[in-house]
């Protein structure tokens, strides 16, 4: 049963994330992403860990995409123009690395699941409960929990920053302006 | 003393809060806020100078904290349950972050008002990517460790992107995002992997601590993973300090991305990257003895870090050999010199005697505060003689300068000679005492190729010295005025390499005097 | 005050030069005033050869009379570890004779070049450069431990990189700069890897023993001899670190394969050419030889190597000598000819004749060039002798000098040369060394015989062209107005903006020499002096029959290693088979002991009634064959002094152009054409060649936005990323299957 819904919704998750870099439009791309979301947080919740499952479902499929297909209905981001494909080699030698991904992959789960080594015995565990979750972040967690806040900080400056429409200096850049042309004259090689 | 145990005692028991340890990162980090809240209420007249000096002063404040920490330090210290921890390897690296950021600022106070960008921000971003990389070195944890790197990455590629009319610094901050969510996603996935692999059988769950991991390398549950992930977290510190073949974005981010920036990418975060490196492989993959999953984890990751020493000069010296673009030799240069620091890094890890590895460590730390002050004095004399918008930064424009401005070709022959580690500057000094770390562990064919590397950097770094002085001007030319916090940048560089060229032996001292981490988790 | 000096003394040997450097640098540029740079620089070097002197010198200390040297520990450079390298000078009597006669030649020479310079825009920098020089040259050679003793070589590479390069607006001097860094930088490679091993044989790597720091020449004295086989070149011992030294030997020395740099260095200034292509830099491989004599002693395989190399060069040099029309380019050279036997000396074991010869060869070869800058002088920079002839009766004290150093290197008695070059040959004849395979001794006694007369023929061609026959100075200016170096420094000193050469020279058409304003004659005939005597140092037993005593033989003989002979070796393998065969247990004690009865045989053997016979009879032959020399080149050339040499000879054997086909050419080819596309792919795309030619870089932009390259590189690192994976599962999984 669990392998049966483990199946249904890793399908689900691969599918969408193909669909997602092959759509064209960007809009069915940003619906796919969300597709695949949605498919790993069920998959979060078929591992007891209904909290991460949650936040899943609301902070990525929810806020998150919405500002992202808001966005593109805002920008009214046209399909996609075909263009002629430039450095051709590049998709025989991803098609080829992604098999060695694959076989590598396969590789080491075959000689995990073949090995001397036997699972845990599957005891309950408390990780991704909204409880464990909660704790964590008060107390051993508090730090990397401070620290992204700093870094989402940072993030907001730097979009801005990018963002911004107007070159910002005004006063004070003049006087530099003028110092800067006085002292280039135009060379040679220019 | 009491207020500090008062705190201590009151908090540890939830969170093991001590703010102490985390002095200097706290410093930084207000200090980067302080800039922008001064910035957003402030007019912007001469603005640069208030944003500039409040870093510098934080800076400072910072670096004095770190001393004090140092002076009042008894032994390797945690915090946070060992999100934190204290030691030589975080307190040295600190101070190398620190003179790099200090430096940067200095570069870059007037540059930013030459390119009419907005000072307080960029100072901000600085001072977030320095707190970045000083939690890379202090984090005692993989999850420290990424948010470190991440707030280091991110704010690098706004930086990287900063001069937004440009459209090869846009090029530059987009091709370093992607290609650095690329590496960073490596880091998450091998960090999720050891996490996994750490597993115990009892059911208690993996761990991300560094200290843990080590303990726990011959009971992991899944060596394949622990394997697998081991190679993840080398693929994205390797993308980080920039060895072959993760260096394929160096060349052009370097290229694209304002002077200023491009000093501070090829300083701070490669030696952010080494600091979180040998933090994870040195502790976190330890040397051991007995045979076993973790010693086979330990060769293996020596013999990658051999094979990709020897590529990643290599490579580096020999592309920089064909360039015309000052600013792109320059990043091969840096390439070449991560592999440099590889060699140490090889060292330090396959010492078996912990006097030795702290031998090394200091080395590797010493050769990066070198490397860091060479660079940023080669970038410092690059951004003078660009101008606004880089324009200039072919190695034709820099014929005969030697004469007209003979400071700047000065200064910038003496970054370049300690580049290529000429006798009495600190370039020298570095590679004798990285060289001289690995020749203790017996890895005599890598330091051959390593010297045969420096005989080939000779003819690119030299042929520099040979243009500016060698050669006539093409063009008309004037000599560029040289802002006073540009000077003094110069100066310290200059003053700094041949100091530790000189009179390396304090310094070296303060970075090896007593035994790091490591003493204590091989202890036990 | 006289403590400090007493206490300081080596420090202010070297560091005098530096500040004079410093001041010209800084000062003088200023002031431009040729007065002050020329006082500076001169006297800077001046303090430096006193208390040379004094240190070499005085009563009881006397780095010449004391058995141990003076030490001065300045601070404590490296400690990392055991390594561990002092900032610290030394001088003892191998040191002490170089100190000496490169402060004094050095001084000689810079007040040559106060007028040889006068009037050259680059006034400071010349002397700037000149003193930084010699203060690495002093560093070099005071240095007590290898690795400041590499500092000193790297830096007097440097100088002599901005010497050569001196004249900014000549091509051939950027090349020559260019191309001098580059065989140095090749031969420095094989230095710092020759001062790692030693250091990992022996854990120091210090010339002395100091009280908590062993000396690595001591240990490896201590050591047993390596066998005489190709094998012990790659073994990584002794003979590997000697074999290694030995090839930056032969950069900084001009030897067989790396001696191409050397003649093209003479488009430096001829004080240069003296100072460091002639006199000092070039012999600083020798000096490192005989400094690692101990070394040496102990790798048989390297020495003969080091003895044919020498010999090789030696030969080789001297036929190229023999078609050069520059004056400069002969003695270049003659001097890697000359160096050929300093080399060849230190291979059959006679470090004490090879430092004779470069002492004397640093006075008789610092003079022929100051005399030949005199020359260029007297004729305005042209250096084709072909263009000259009778200038004698112009120039009657440039002549006499002259005079002396050519009768000196041809080796005619009396004169400085003879002396050290018949010991060389009459050492290579009677050596004994283990080193050396009992017919090879005789070969390479016949290498040096030969090109002993080859070195008389060129020479005297060189007088000949220059100093006699008819006055072809006058219808060469007429008729070739394109004479080369001449017009190229004309012709760019107009248009140079910072007036190089401006003023300088500007006499066109025909000219008359004339002798030189005695700033530059009076070093002339010093070194004229001291080429005629100075060769009474060293005077051997055979020939003075004790009545002179060797004084160069008895200061330095018992601070060189003794290299074994067959007989000793032979012992000493004997020996060791006996003490392994009983356990090794007096293994120790039996090592010092063979070293000492080797210095009582080789008293022995060299003082024999036949040996000192036979020594007379070669001291008669090595006359001979130079007067033989001189003969055939005054009935050769005093009548047609134009005769056309042989091409190949003319040509330098086209080594160069070999070079340029075998090496630099294919490494130009594969990195441009391989790496570039291997490890540049942004550059592919063809930003670079459109900024290049000048196209607006726009449409590169463009075109490099295109996102291929990202993806170009994702895919790099991804191959890069999955090699790295696969090999730690591959060896994980293997783990588990050998579990």
């Amino acid at each position: 049963m669990t392998i049966l819904i483990f199946l249904l919704l890793a399908a689900l998750t691969v599918g969408c994330a193909i669909a997602m870099v092959a759509q064209r439009n960007p809009l069915y791309s940003a619906i796919a992403l969300i597709g695949v979301f949605l498919g790993m947080a069920g998959i979060y919740v078929t591992l007891a860990a209904p909290f991460i499952a949650a936040i899943q479902v609301i902070v990525y499929a929810g806020a998150i995409m919405v500002l992202v297909v808001f966005v593109i209905m805002l920008l009214n981001v046209e399909e996609e123009v075909r263009r002629p494909i430039r450095l051709r080699y590049l998709i025989p030698l991803g098609v080829f690395l992604a098999a060695l991904l694959f076989a590598e992959t396969a590789f080491i789960i075959y000689f995990i699941e073949t090995s001397a080594y036997n699972p845990p015995p599957a005891t309950q565990s408390n990780v991704g409960l909204t409880a464990s979750v909660g704790t964590g972040l008060f107390t051993k967690y508090l730090l990397p929990f401070e620290i992204t806040s700093l870094l989402i900080l940072m993030a907001i400056v730097g979009a801005i920053t990018l963002a911004r429409r107007v070159p910002a200096l005004e006063v004070g850049g003049r006087r530099m302006q003028a110092a800067t042309t006085e002292s280039e004259k135009p060379s040679a090689a220019d | 003393m009491n207020i500090y145990f008062g705190l201590q005692t009151a908090t540890q028991q939830f969170a093991d809060v001590n703010l102490w340890l985390l002095m200097p990162e706290l410093i930084v980090a207000s200090a980067g806020v302080l800039v922008m809240l001064v910035d957003a209420f402030t007019k912007r007249l001469d603005q640069r100078w208030l944003t500039g000096g409040i870093s510098l002063i934080g800076l400072v404040a910072a670096a004095v904290s770190c001393v004090w920490l140092w002076t009042s330090w008894t032994g390797p210290t945690e915090a946070f349950f060992g999100m934190i921890v204290l030691d030589r390897l975080r307190l040295s690296f600190t101070l190398v972050f620190l003179v790099v950021s200090a430096l940067s600022v200095l570069l870059s106070m007037i540059w930013v008002e030459w390119e009419r960008l907005p000072a307080g921000e960029f100072h901000a971003l600085l001072l977030f990517a320095t707190a970045g990389m000083m939690l890379m070195a202090s984090g005692g944890d993989l999850v420290m460790i990424f948010l470190g790197l991440e707030l280091l990455s991110i704010s690098t590629y706004v930086m990287a992107g900063f001069r937004r009319t440009d459209v090869r610094s846009n090029e530059a901050s987009m091709k370093y995002f992607i290609l650095g969510s690329f590496s960073s996603a490596f880091l998450l996935y091998g960090t999720a992997l050891v996490y996994g692999a750490t597993a115990m059988a009892n059911g208690t769950p993996g761990t991300t601590n560094i200290r843990e991991i080590a303990q726990r390398l011959d009971t992991a549950l899944y060596p394949p993973l622990l394997f697998a992930g081991a190679a993840m977290l080398l693929i994205g510190f390797g993308f980080k300090v920039a060895t072959a073949p993760f260096h394929v974005w160096t060349p052009d981010v370097y290229e694209g991305a304002p002077t200023p920036v491009t000093a501070f990418m090829a300083a701070g975060p490669k030696a952010a990257g080494f600091a979180s490196f040998m933090r994870v492989f040195l502790f976190g993959f330890p040397f051991v003895v007995a045979a076993g999953t973790a010693q086979r984890l330990h060769s293996a990751w020596i013999a990658v870090l051999v094979v990709l020493a020897v590529i990643t000069m290599t490579v580096g010296n020999t592309a920089a050999i064909l360039q015309s673009n000052v600013k792109r030799m320059l990043a091969y240069s840096s390439i070449a010199h991560a592999g440099y620091v590889l060699v140490g890094l090889v060292a330090a890890g396959a010492a078996s005697d912990l006097g030795q590895r702290n031998e090394a460590i200091a080395a590797v730390v010493f050769y990066l505060l070198v490397y860091s002050i060479m660079t940023l004095g080669a970038f410092a004399v690059v951004t003078i003689l660009a101008r606004s918008g880089d324009r200039r930064t072919e190695i034709e424009d820099y014929n005969g300068i030697g004469f007209d401005s003979p400071w700047l070709a000065f200064a910038f022959s003496v970054s370049l000679l300690s580049l290529l580690g000429v006798p009495l500057t600190a370039g020298f000094m570095g590679k004798v005492m990285v060289f001289s770390a690995a020749l203790d562990q017996g890895y005599v064919g890598l330091v051959v190729v390593a010297v045969l590397n420096t005989v080939v950097s000779a003819y690119y770094y030299l042929r520099l010295i040979v243009v500016m002085f060698f050669r006539e001007r093409s063009g008309a030319w004037n000599a560029p005025l040289v802002p006073a916090s540009m000077a003094i940048a110069l100066a310290l560089t200059v003053v700094g390499i041949f100091y530790l060229g000189i009179f390396p032996g304090r310094v070296i001292e303060v970075f090896q005097a007593s035994p790091s981490v490591i003493s204590r988790l091989l202890g036990t | 005050m006289l403590d400090f000096i007493n206490q300081h003394i080596l420090s202010i040997i070297i560091f005098a030069p530096l500040v004079g450097a410093a001041i010209n640098w800084l000062i003088g540029r200023r002031l431009r005033s040729e007065a002050f740079i020329g006082t500076v620089a001169c006297t800077a070097v001046g303090i430096s050869t006193v208390f040379a002197f004094i240190a070499a010198f005085r009563p009881e200390t006397g780095a010449l009379r004391a058995e141990a040297p003076i030490l001065e520990h300045l601070w404590t450079w490296i400690e990392v570890g055991t390594f561990r390298a002092d900032f610290a000078l030394a001088m003892d009597r191998l040191s002490g004779i170089y100190a000496l006669f490169i402060t004094g030649v050095g001084l000689l020479i810079h007040i040559f070049a106060t007028g040889y310079m006068h009037g050259d825009g680059g006034f400071y920098r010349f002397f700037s450069y000149m003193n930084l020089f010699m203060f690495m040259m002093l560093v070099l050679v005071l240095g007590d431990n290898l690795l400041l003793m590499f500092v000193g070589w790297e830096g007097v590479g440097l100088c002599s990189y901005l010497l050569i390069g001196y004249y900014l607006d000549r091509d051939e001097a950027r090349v020559a700069a260019k191309k001098a860094f580059v065989a140095n930088r090749v031969g420095d490679w094989g230095v710092i890897l020759g001062v790692m091993l030693i250091f990992f044989l022996t854990g120091s790597i210090s010339f002395f023993d100091k009280p908590d720091l062993p000396s690595a020449l001591r240990i490896i004295g201590e050591m047993p001899i390596e066998p005489f086989a190709w094998s012990a070149l790659f073994a990584g011992g002794i003979t590997s670190a000697a074999i290694l030294l030995f090839i930056g030997a032969t950069g900084k020395s001009a030897q067989i394969p790396l001696y191409v740099w050397l003649p093209d260095a003479m488009a430096g200034p001829t004080p240069v050419s003296a100072l460091i292509h002639a006199a000092t830099m070039v012999t600083a491989g020798v000096y490192m030889i005989v400094r690692c004599s101990p070394i040496y002693a102990h790798a048989p395989t390297a020495m003969f190597i080091v003895a044919v190399i020498g010999a090789v060069t030696a030969l080789f040099a001297a036929t190229i000598g023999l078609a050069q029309n520059d004056i400069k380019k002969v003695l270049a050279y003659s001097t890697i000819s000359q160096i050929g036997y300093m080399m060849l000396a230190c291979g059959v074991g006679a470090f004490v004749a090879a430092i004779f010869h470069v002492m004397t060869h640093a006075f008789f070869k610092a003079l022929l060039f100051l005399g030949s800058g005199s020359v260029i002088h007297a004729m305005h920079h042209e250096q084709d002798m072909r263009r000259m002839g009778g200038l004698r009766k112009y120039m009657p004290i440039t002549f006499a000098t002259m005079i002396t150093g050519w009768l000196a290197i041809c080796g005619i008695p009396i004169f400085a040369g003879f002396f050290s070059k018949d010991e060389i040959l009459w050492k290579t004849w009677s050596t004994e060394a283990f080193a050396i395979p009992h017919g090879a001794s005789r070969a390479l006694w016949t290498i040096g015989a030969i090109t002993a007369l080859l070195t008389a023929v060129y020479m005297t061609r060189l007088m000949v062209m220059t100093f006699w026959g008819e006055e072809r100075f006058r219808e060469a200016h007429a008729h070739d107005a394109e004479a080369k170096p001449h017009a190229a420094v004309h012709a760019s000193a107009g248009s140079h903006a910072h007036g190089e050469h401006a003023g300088a020279h500007h006499h066109h058409g025909p000219v008359t020499p004339h002798e030189s304003p005695p700033v530059m004659t009076i070093p002339l005939v010093v070194l004229a002096v001291l080429s005629t005597f100075g060769g009474l140092v060293g005077v051997p037993y055979a020939l003075s029959g004790g009545a002179i005593p060797n004084y160069f033989e008895k200061t330095l003989e018992p601070i060189v290693a003794h290299a074994p002979t067959h007989e000793e070796a032979a012992n000493i393998e004997k020996r060791i088979a006996q003490t392994v065969a009983r356990r090794g247990a007096e293994a120790p004690a039996a090592q010092p002991a063979a070293h000492e009865t080797k210095h009582e045989t080789a008293e022995h053997a060299a003082h024999s009634p036949e040996e000192v016979r036979s020594e007379r009879i070669f001291s008669a032959i090595s006359v001979i064959v130079a007067l033989v020399g001189i003969g055939i080149g005054w009935s050769v050339f005093s009548k047609r002094p134009l005769l056309q040499m042989p091409r190949l000879l003319e040509n330098k054997y086209y080594v160069d152009e070999i070079y340029d086909a075998t090496i630099v050419r294919p490494i130009v080819r594969g990195a441009t054409e391989g790496l570039w596309k291997l490890f540049d792919l942004g550059v592919i795309d063809g930003t670079l060649h459109a900024i290049a030619s000048g196209v607006s870089s726009i449409g590169s932009l463009a075109r490099r936005l295109q996102p291929g390259f990202v993806r170009t590189y994702a895919a790099i690192m991804l191959v890069g990323a999955l090699i790295l994976i696969g090999y730690f599962a591959y060896y994980g999984v293997l783990l588990l299957i050998r579990q």
